[in-house]
C-alpha cells in the first residue's frame, strides 16, 4: 500500500472502520467528525449514566471479518442477548415478525373475517403489476391486513404514502433465498450451516457507542487522529482531483490539503459542498434524493420492569411514535439504577418538519402522554426526559431515487483519489456491518485491489442463514447439476418420438412376417389383434399396426414424460413453498 | 447435454422454478438402450437354457424370424446379446433423435 495520509469524513461505523484498517496497514488516517462524539447514527447518548442507543442496533453479521473487529474491540463487553420484540396495535401485542395467523387470531372475529375475505380476494385478483410497496404487500397479505399492519407503520417510518415507495424496497429485503439456494441447502453438509442471530444477537455492554469509542482509541493509539467538532464545510477540487477540505474547526476555519479522501457524509451533502460545484444535473439529482430522520424522546421511568421486549413496533395509528426501545432489556448495564428503566420513544420525521421543530419539552410531554394512553407507563412514573435528534438516518427509496443516484454515482466515479462509503455515503439501506464492509473495500482499493463498494449489500446471501467457509465453487457446480436434474421432459416431443418408433416397429415386424409368408411367429404376433382390433399379420394389418403404434406410443411417451416431470417437480414445489415462507418471514423481520 | 429454453419459467416472489426443457443425448441413450436390450435378451435366453425342459423357449425362439441365426441355446444367447444391443441401441438412439427433432420444431414454433 502506498504511504501518505488519508482523510476520512465522518466517525461513524464506516469512517472509523476505514481508519482502523488504514492504521493496520500503516497509513495515517485523519478522521474529521462534525459532532462532539463518535458513532454516527450508531452512537449511544448518555444522560446521567443512562445510555440511549439511537435506533437500537442488533449486532449480527454474516461477515466473519466484521465479527472479528467487534470481538477484537469489545472482548468480554460483547454480550449475547435473547431477542424479544413485538408489535403494538389497537391495545394488543402481536408477534414480531408478524405472523399472519397470529394477526388474524388476535383481531376481533369481525375484523378477522374481513381480513380473510380481503386476503382471498387479492389471491384471486392480484394487482397485475407490483410497482409500489402497497401493491406488493396487498398481493401477499390482502388489502385489509396491509392497511392494518403495514401501511401505518411504513408511512410513519418513511413519511410518504406506501404507493410512492418502490416495490423494490420490499424486494430488496426478501431477495435472498432463491429457490436454487433452497435446493442447494438440501445437498449441503448441514453441519456447516450456521443458524445465527435471529433469536439471539450480540450487543455491547453499554451500547454501540462503546464499540466506536474503543475504535477511536485504537485509531489514535496507532497514530491516527479523530478530530471531533470538525465539520467539513467545503470540499475544494481542481477538475477531477480533490485538493483540500475547508473545516469549521473549534479554533476557526481551517483548510486542510488532501490527497486521498474517504467520505461517509450523506452523498447529497457531499455533492452540495463541492467547490466548484459539480454539473447542474448532478446537483439536481442530489436535490431529489431524500433522507428520513428520526428523533428519540428518552425517558427515565421510575419502575424496574415495564415489558420484556427490547423494542416494540407501534403500528397503532392513534399514536405518532413508531418504536419504543427499552434499553435495559438490550443490556442491563444501560441503566445505572436497576430500579429504574430507560425508554426511547422513536418518532420518524423529516429535518425541519413539525415534529423535528417541536421543543424538547413538548416532545417529552407528547411521549409521556402517548405512553400513558397506550397503557404502558403512567405519566407520573416518568422522572425526566431528553430528546436526541438523528438527521439523515434512512435513505428513502422513492420513485426516482435509483435514476438520481446513478447520476451522482457516475459523476463521483470520475473523481480521483476519492471514495464514498457507508449508509449515507452510498444512499443504501445498509446495516452497520454492511457499512463496515464498504470501509474494508475502500481501504482495499487504496491498496490497489479490485473492489466495488457499491456491491456490498447487493449479494444474494442473507445474514440470517450463512455458511462459513468458501463454498462458492461447490455451489456453482451443484447449481449446474440441479439445472440438469430439474429440466422438464417435453411431453409432446417424447410422445411423438415413441409413437413413431413403436409404429415403425409394428409396421416392420408385420412386414417381415408377411414377406416371410407367415411362419410360426405369425400366429403369436397376430394375438395382438386382441388388444388392437383390426390388426393382422398382413399388408393392411401392417398399416393398421403403424397407426396403433403411433397412437399408443404417443400416449405412452406423453404419460411417461408427465409422470417423470411430476415426480421431479412435486418436491420442487414443496421446496419453493418453504422458500416463499422463509422469504416472507425475512421481509416481516424488517418491517 | 445441451439445453434449450423453450418457455419462460414460473415467476413469483423472486423465485423461479426451473423450466428448461430436457434435451436428450442420443448416443448415451442409445448405449443405455443397447445394453438393456442386449443384456436383457442374453439373460432371458440363458435363463431358459439353464431351466431346460422338453420344448426350450418355444416362444422366444420365434425371434429368429427377426434376428436370423438366433436360437435359445448357449451360442444363441451370445448372438442375442449382439442383436439385442443393436436393436436397443437403434430404437433408443432413433427415439432420442426424434425427440430432439420435435423439441427443436416446437421451440421454433414457439418463438
Amino acid at each position: 500500500m502506498r504511504g501518505g495520509r488519508v482523510h476520512v469524513i465522518g466517525a461513524g461505523p464506516a469512517g472509523l472502520t476505514a481508519a482502523l484498517r488504514l492504521a493496520r496497514a500503516g497509513r495515517e488516517a485523519v478522521v474529521l467528525e462534525a459532532r462532539d462524539r463518535v458513532g454516527g447514527i450508531a452512537c449511544t447518548e448518555n444522560h446521567g449514566g443512562y445510555h440511549f442507543d439511537m435506533g437500537g442496533h442488533r449486532f449480527f453479521t454474516k461477515y466473519d471479518e466484521v465479527e472479528e473487529v467487534w470481538r477484537d474491540l469489545l472482548g468480554e463487553d460483547l454480550l449475547v442477548r435473547s431477542r424479544l420484540s413485538r408489535i403494538y396495535y389497537g391495545g394488543r401485542f402481536f408477534d414480531y415478525p408478524l405472523k399472519p395467523l397470529n394477526a388474524f387470531l388476535g383481531m376481533n372475529p369481525w375484523n378477522s373475517l374481513l381480513i380473510l375475505l380481503s386476503y382471498m380476494h387479492r389471491r384471486l385478483r392480484p394487482h397485475p403489476r407490483e410497482e409500489n410497496f402497497a401493491q406488493w404487500v396487498s398481493n401477499r397479505f390482502g388489502d385489509r391486513l396491509f392497511r392494518t399492519f403495514f401501511k401505518t407503520y411504513t408511512e410513519k417510518v418513511w413519511g410518504i404514502p406506501c404507493t410512492e415507495l418502490r416495490a423494490e424496497w420490499a424486494a430488496q429485503r426478501i431477495r435472498d433465498l432463491s429457490l436454487k439456494t433452497a435446493l442447494l441447502s438440501m445437498f449441503r453438509d448441514t453441519g456447516r450451516r450456521v443458524r445465527t442471530l435471529v433469536d439471539r444477537f450480540h450487543y455491547p455492554r453499554r451500547g454501540p457507542g462503546m464499540l466506536w469509542e474503543a475504535a477511536r482509541r485504537r485509531v489514535e493509539g496507532q497514530g491516527g487522529q479523530v478530530l471531533l467538532n470538525h465539520p467539513v464545510k467545503r470540499i475544494k477540487r481542481n477538475g477531477n482531483r480533490l485538493t483540500s477540505l475547508v473545516v469549521d474547526a473549534p479554533g476557526g476555519e481551517e483548510e486542510i490539503g488532501v490527497e486521498e479522501l474517504i467520505s461517509t457524509m450523506p452523498v447529497t451533502e457531499l455533492v452540495r459542498r463541492l467547490d466548484p460545484p459539480p454539473p447542474a444535473p448532478v446537483l439536481a439529482a442530489a436535490e431529489g434524493l431524500r433522507f428520513r430522520s428520526f428523533l428519540t424522546v428518552c425517558l427515565i421511568v421510575d419502575r424496574d420492569r415495564l415489558f420484556p421486549d427490547q423494542w416494540i413496533y407501534v403500528h397503532d395509528p392513534e399514536v405518532r411514535m413508531g418504536r419504543i426501545q427499552n434499553y435495559k432489556n438490550w443490556s442491563p448495564h444501560m441503566v445505572p439504577d436497576p430500579g429504574r428503566t430507560g425508554l426511547g420513544l422513536e418518532y420518524f420525521c423529516d429535518r425541519g418538519d413539525e415534529l423535528w421543530s417541536m421543543s424538547d419539552a413538548d416532545l417529552v410531554a407528547l411521549g409521556r402522554d402517548e405512553l400513558d394512553r397506550m397503557g404502558l407507563v403512567r405519566s407520573a412514573e416518568v422522572l425526566e426526559g431528553r430528546v436526541f435528534r438523528v438527521p439523515a438516518a434512512y435513505p428513502v427509496y422513492d420513485g426516482g431515487y435509483a435514476r438520481r443516484l446513478a447520476v451522482i454515482r457516475n459523476w463521483l466515479a470520475g473523481l480521483a483519489g476519492f471514495q464514498t462509503i457507508g449508509r449515507s455515503g452510498l444512499f443504501r439501506y445498509n446495516n452497520m456491518d454492511h457499512s463496515m464492509v464498504t470501509a474494508f473495500y475502500a481501504v482495499d482499493r487504496l491498496a490497489g485491489r479490485e473492489r466495488d463498494v457499491w456491491s456490498v449489500n447487493e449479494e444474494r446471501e442473507y445474514h440470517e442463514e450463512r455458511t462459513r467457509g468458501d463454498g462458492g465453487e461447490e455451489e456453482s457446480r451443484l447449481g449446474e447439476a440441479l439445472e440438469l436434474v430439474f429440466k422438464r421432459v417435453d411431453r409432446v416431443s417424447l410422445g411423438l418420438s415413441l409413437g413413431i418408433i413403436l409404429g415403425l416397429l409394428l409396421l416392420l415386424a408385420t412386414l417381415v412376417l408377411v414377406v416371410q409368408g407367415g411362419g410360426p411367429a405369425a400366429p403369436v404376433v397376430g394375438l395382438l389383434a386382441q388388444f388392437l382390433p383390426g390388426y393382422s399379420v398382413s399388408w393392411s394389418g401392417a398399416v393398421i399396426g403403424l397407426a396403433y403404434g403411433l397412437l399408443f406410443g404417443y400416449l405412452l411417451g406423453w404419460f411417461a414424460a408427465f409422470l417423470r416431470n411430476a415426480a421431479v417437480f412435486l418436491p420442487l414445489v414443496l421446496v419453493k413453498s418453504q422458500a416463499r415462507r422463509a422469504h416472507m418471514r425475512r421481509f416481516l423481520e424488517y418491517m | 447435454m445441451q439445453e434449450r429454453r423453450v418457455e419462460k419459467g414460473e415467476e413469483g416472489d423472486g423465485h423461479r422454478i426451473p423450466s428448461r426443457l430436457f434435451r436428450m443425448n442420443a448416443l448415451v441413450n442409445g448405449i443405455v438402450g443397447g445394453v438393456l436390450g442386449g443384456v436383457g435378451l442374453l439373460v432371458v435366453t440363458l435363463w431358459l437354457v439353464i431351466k431346460g425342459g422338453p420344448n426350450v423357449g418355444a416362444h422366444l425362439r420365434l425371434l429368429a424370424n427377426f434376428f436370423p441365426g438366433y436360437s435359445v441355446t448357449w451360442t444363441g444367447s451370445l448372438l442375442g446379446l449382439l442383436y439385442g444391443f443393436a436393436a436397443g441401441f437403434l430404437l433408443a438412439y432413433a427415439a432420442s433423435r426424434l425427440y430432439n427433432f420435435f423439441l427443436g420444431l416446437r421451440k421454433r414454433g414457439g418463438e
